[in-house]
């Protein structure tokens, strides 16, 4: 009998392995482990052996059945898996295909760098406001010390306007200056404000020169802000827009809303400051100009500038941008060709 | 300013290498735009030769021969030019020099070679300052110091470095020579010498010989003059003229070259008379008559204002103070008696007039920027004794000096406090001394004190700030630690406009559109290209359409005349816009030019509506454009786009910006289609609007337009396929915009769901039937959306079908099907009654 079983159980095996499809296995279940299979008859004929012998005889019995089980189960997993890899290999494709084409937008390199700007200034506290850019003269030059006639005046070639286009007091501000007048006539100290806004300039248009252009102005007032503050402040917003690795430096300029006045820049990336037609063989890229909030300025505004003490800031996102970008030519950012924004992604 | 070193090396010791003074000029507030190497061109085989002998051409009039002795032996050189005499130092190039050859169409550098002129060898060639590139001056030979060594290197010679300096408007002081070289002195630790001058006196007293009046004291502060009697006018020597050649001056004979040589020395623009012509021997500074007339020098007659401020002598004028002389009283060759002014004149009234008269000066320059009274002098005595020693003459006793306010100098007291304060870091009595003193600022300590006396050049300086920068700027900026900030924070407030902004701005992002920025000056004629015609500009205008005027008032204006710029630069671009779709629709016709699809834009500035003689109202604006064809979902593929497309950016803005309640209604706008254009407004639902008409829709609920562009419009702007536009009020946005979420919760029971078809009059708007079958429907239904709209065979002209797929559902209980059609049953009754719907089986 056990040889019977033994037998069976070979032939049993050998027939599972030469099985090649999912669908050969049930009938190769039936066969052996159906209800009317051949392990399943010789289990049922245990009960017809002598005690001794069953015992026996139905281990075997048993452990065939049990072998035979787990057979079938990994043969079956085999051959699912077999069949899955084949079905997905028949739906293999070329990955290295476009992909759909799916209509992107992006915002304007200008908004783009200037999300930059803001965000390096708001996370040292600044917040951001806005202003007219339909001025008075009297903010965008007379409350910043630039009085009618003034030669400094010069630094800022104006487009007035008016609503019969004769000349009078209105004009499109030249920077965003202005609020630095606006914000402290409506608030107290501590004053901290970024201003991005568009300006202005009657400017014949080449491509370093636009006559409109953003500006983002900088304002911190309180009582015991120095001129090493503002290097400090500035230098963090320079790493956090150029790298860490860049050097800063700080050189007196002057504008008459400001005193000590300060120009910023940093080492030029391409030349590592040994100069190069970048940076004008200097080393050096202007990236801004600053300076202590003038005490006049703060008196106007009834700022005791025994005090209070600040500084000031004005940058252009779009010089920062050609700078980061390699971008040659600043024309390009209000012609809006489509070829150049969508490389801003 | 031009500054040559060589000449500045006459008032200080340049101890540091160029590179390094010129690091130390622009660190501390003064920038080297650039450094010149002059005779770093090439100058090998040019030679300071001397003239022997001159003789003529044999056979050319214009042409004459000339020895010339370099050291090594005499050469024969052909010459050109007639401005040489014997004795003379000259640069000479010998064969094989390079120069510059000034004959073609433009200026080439040539390699010299002996050869023949008329007949005659010609061993080398005497140079212009153009030919060996240094000037454009080609009036002939440049004729060297005296001085100059024969035989020498002509870059031994003329060989310098210039820095162009850009001097700032507060620093007229440094438009001069000893006012670099004081700069430079006290950056280098080194000592300023600045000219001493000794005067011979002649015979005649000033006094005798000419009187000063000035009659208007509030623009002539003071009036310096001296008279050099029996002058020789020449040209100046070669040393002068190559130092006013190097600053960018030219050279026109001694006394014009003396009064601009101490003008770049001092700083102090000076004027030569010439005396003989100056009638009543009197000098009366005034206030220009209405339309007095003088000839300049450049020989134009210039019609005056009351408001220039004229030298003028006992009858008329003789010169337009600080601007520019008159022809009458220029020194000629003639001339032989000089009346050298050395005045300081208002500068408000110089800038005026230069301006006005645009006649911007190197004078001019400097007054306008505010010049000492005391400067008057040291420059007048310097530039006599210069006359005088080059033109010879003898120089009449004394100034004419009318001074009729001295100011007193400014004082200033400074604490090393107040440096801290301001700087944030300290610096002792001592420091601060030793830093403003080679500034020429007078100091005397008290204490933690500093007792400051301005200098007389120092006209910027008035206030403690000003002397911390003069101390900050000497340390050098870089001196001064970097520290972060503290101390208090202002209150935080949010800025919603522009947290708004922001989330339009990624909606559209989002839904694809890219974003441009175009410029806010455009012009009326452009702008009138939004109109057709005249009867649709007058409809426009008529205010007969409370819609159409609430648009043409704030989103899109047009008829109104703009604010207009005084000064434009280009006619395109001479006023402010009041509407944003010129610009839109100008782009997306450029970038139709190279791509046939996807051309979504969109842009969110202002437009400046004018509010008379106040500031005009600047208004936020929304503003998203669409070409025909988009991106299909294929490659290659291009799908054309409809109103439809446009309008799911719309609800896309107005969902994410909280606004629950607004409609698209038909209007009828110029600029667009007739029938593809919907005003956008909020707070009116269609039932209401079905209801009640326009009437129901207050002006300032109108926040937006959108549709298909107007055929003839698209023609204006050469568009040649359909373009769609919405533009979009975002300041009335922003009023009613909901920041706040409210959440509901997740549906419990299983919803029903059905699809019927409404078969009604295409007049009866889509969205009222679906108000009205929501309505009907009551709290089981939870979602009506459209998926078909069908016109044609099978239902009946002048109606249409539009199919709904309805959710219903109730939060407590699974529906039964009879409460499903008791429902379904009463939404039919309701759009049969009110809109006269069927249902399509
Ligand atoms: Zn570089």
């Amino acid at each position: 009998m056990i040889d019977r079983i033994t037998e069976l159980r070979e032939q049993a095996l050998a027939e599972l392995r030469a099985l090649g499809r999912v669908e050969e296995i049930e009938p190769w279940r039936i066969k052996y482990l159906g209800k009317k299979g051949a392990v399943t008859s010789i289990l049922r004929q245990l009960g017809a052996l002598p005690p001794d012998e069953r015992r026996a005889v139905g281990q075997v019995a048993n452990e065939t059945k049990t072998l035979l089980e787990a057979q079938l189960a990994q043969k079956e997993n085999e051959l699912k898996e077999a069949a899955r890899a084949q079905a997905m290999e028949r739906e293999r494709i070329d990955v290295t295909l476009p992909g759909r084409p799916l209509a992107l937008g992006q915002v304007h390199p200008t908004t783009r760098v200037l999300r930059e700007i803001l965000d390096a200034f708001v996370i040292m506290g600044f917040q951001i406001v806005e202003g007219p850019e339909v001025e008075w003269d009297y903010y965008n030059f007379e409350a910043l010390n630039i009085p009618k006639d003034h030669p400094a005046r010069d630094m800022w070639d104006t487009f007035y306007v008016s609503p019969d286009g004769r000349p009078g007091e209105m004009l499109l501000r030249t920077h965003t200056s202005p609020n630095q007048v606006r914000v402290m006539e409506k608030t107290r100290p501590p004053v901290r404000v970024v201003v991005p806004g568009k300006c202005y300039r009657y400017e014949a248009i080449d491509p370093s020169h636009e006559s409109m252009f953003y500006q983002v102005e900088g304002l911190a007032i309180g009582t015991n802000i120095t001129f090493a503050d503002m290097k400090g402040t500035l230098s963090a917003f320079a790493r956090m827009l150029f790298g860490g690795e860049r050097k800063v430096r700080f050189r007196c300029d002057y504008f008459p809303f400001v005193e000590p006045g300060v120009d910023m820049s940093i080492d030029c990336y391409v030349c590592k400051g040994a100069g190069c037609r970048l940076c004008g063989n200097t080393g050096w890229l202007e990236i801004m100009g600053a300076g202590m909030v003038h005490p006049k300025e703060l008196e106007r505004v009834g700022y005791d500038p025994a005090v209070y003490t600040g500084f000031a800031f004005g940058l252009g996102p779009e010089r920062i941008a050609m700078l980061k970008y390699g971008i040659d030519d600043i024309r390009l950012f209000y012609s809006n060709d489509l070829r150049f924004l969508q490389q801003f992604r | 300013m031009k500054v040559s070193l060589k000449w500045l090396k006459d008032y200080v010791d340049l101890v540091a290498p160029a590179q390094e003074i010129a690091r130390l000029l622009t660190s501390s507030g003064t920038e080297v735009g650039a450094i010149e190497y002059v005779g770093g061109r090439d100058w090998s085989d040019i030679y300071v030769g001397q003239i022997t002998n001159l003789a003529p051409h044999p056979n050319a009039d214009r042409l004459q021969l000339v020895t010339v002795d370099y050291g090594k032996k005499e050469l024969t050189v052909v010459a050109g030019a007639f401005n040489i005499k014997v004795g003379d130092r000259v640069p000479l190039a010998l064969p094989g020099a390079r120069v510059i050859d000034t004959h073609g169409p433009e200026p080439r550098e040539v390699v010299l070679k002996a050869s023949k002129l008329r007949g005659v060898m010609s061993e080398g060639m005497l140079c212009s300052a153009r030919e060996l590139g240094i000037s454009d001056d080609h009036g002939g030979i440049l004729v060297l110091d005296p001085e100059a060594r024969v035989g020498a290197g002509l870059g031994e010679v003329l060989g310098d470095i210039v820095f162009d300096l850009e001097v700032t408007p507060n620093r007229p002081d440094l438009l001069s020579m000893i006012g670099v070289a004081r700069e430079i002195a006290a950056l280098t630790g080194q000592e300023l010498r600045v000219p001493v001058v000794t005067l011979e006196d002649g015979p005649t007293a000033v006094k005798d010989l000419i009187d000063i009046e000035i009659a208007d004291p509030d623009l002539c502060h003071r009036y310096s003059a001296t008279v050099i009697e029996g002058v020789r006018v020449g040209p100046s020597p070669g040393w002068m003229q190559e130092r006013l050649i190097a600053a960018g001056m030219r050279p026109i004979n001694n006394i014009v070259d003396v009064t601009n040589y101490v003008m770049l020395e001092w700083g102090q623009p000076l004027h030569g008379f010439d005396y003989d012509k100056i009638g009543g021997k009197k000098i009366v500074v005034r206030r220009a008559r209405e339309g007095e007339e003088i000839e300049t020098l450049d020989g134009v007659v210039r019609k005056l204002t009351s408001d220039m401020l004229v030298i003028a002598d006992a009858r008329h004028p003789v010169a337009i103070a600080g601007v520019m002389g008159g022809a009458d009283s220029e020194v000629s060759d003639a001339t032989t008696n000089v009346l050298l002014e050395s005045a300081n004149f208002d500068r408000v009234v110089n800038r005026r007039a230069s301006r006005a008269l645009r006649l911007p000066s190197e004078a001019s320059r400097r007054f306008e920027k505010g010049l000492p009274e005391e400067l008057t002098m040291p420059a007048a005595l310097r530039a006599t004794q210069l006359i005088h020693q080059l033109a010879g003459g003898a120089v009449a006793r004394g100034v004419a000096d009318a001074y009729p306010v001295k100011p007193p100098p400014v004082e200033i007291k400074l604490t090393t406090r107040e440096v801290q304060r301001l700087l944030g870091v300290s610096y002792s009595v001592e420091e601060i001394e030793r830093i403003l003193k080679p500034l020429g600022f007078v100091t005397r300590a008290q204490g933690g004190d500093i007792d400051v006396v301005v200098p007389m050049h120092r006209g910027d300086v008035t206030l403690p700030a000003d002397l911390v920068e003069e101390v900050a700027r000497t340390v050098g900026y870089d001196a001064i630690p970097s520290t972060m900030l503290d101390g208090r924070l202002p209150v935080p407030s949010e800025n919603l406009e522009l947290r708004w902004q922001e989330v339009v701005r990624d909606v559209l992002v989002g839904c694809g559109f890219t974003e441009i920025i175009a410029y806010s000056l455009i012009s009326r004629e452009r702008m009138r290209k939004l109109v057709p015609s005249e009867e649709a500009g007058e409809k426009l205008l008529s205010l007969a359409d409370p819609i159409l005027t609430a648009i043409n008032t704030r989103i899109s204006v047009l008829g109104q005349q703009p604010l207009l710029v005084v000064n434009p630069l280009t006619s395109d671009m001479e006023c402010l816009r009041t509407t944003t779709l010129v610009s839109m629709l100008e782009t997306i016709g450029r970038n139709l030019r190279f791509m046939d699809k996807d051309v979504n834009l969109f842009e969110i500035c202002r437009v400046y509506l004018p509010r008379g003689e106040d500031l005009p109202e600047e208004r936020r604006i929304i503003t998203a454009g669409m070409g025909q064809y988009r991106s299909g979902g294929e490659w290659g593929e291009k799908r054309e786009v409809s109103f439809f497309d446009l309008k799911a950016a719309a609800e896309a803005i107005l969902q994410r910006m909280g606004i629950a309640t607004f409609s698209f209604v038909p209007v009828a706008h110029p600029t667009f289609h007739a029938g593809r254009t919907a005003a956008i407004v909020f707070g009116v639902d269609m039932p209401r609007l079905a209801r009640e008409g326009v009437r129901a829709i207050a002006p300032d609920k109108v926040v937006g337009i959108l549709g298909e562009i107007n055929p003839d419009v698209r023609a204006s702007f050469d568009l040649d396929e359909r373009v769609y536009v919405l533009a979009m009020d975002f300041d009335s946005l922003m009023q009613a915009a909901v920041w706040t979420r409210e959440y509901r919760p997740l549906p419990k029971f299983p919803p029903v769901e059905q699809d019927i078809a409404v078969v009604s009059s295409v007049d009866i708007p889509a969205e009222l039937v679906k108000a009205t079958i929501s309505r009907a429907g009551g709290e089981l239904v939870k979602s009506v959306d459209l998926f078909d709209v069908y016109q044609g065979p099978g239902i009946p002209e002048g109606k249409r079908s539009i199919a709904y797929h309805i959710v219903y559902q109730a939060p407590d209980r699974t529906l039964t099907d009879e409460e499903v059609s008791k429902v379904q049953k009463h939404i039919e009754d309701v759009l049969e009654k009110e809109l006269r719907a069927t249902l399509r089986r």
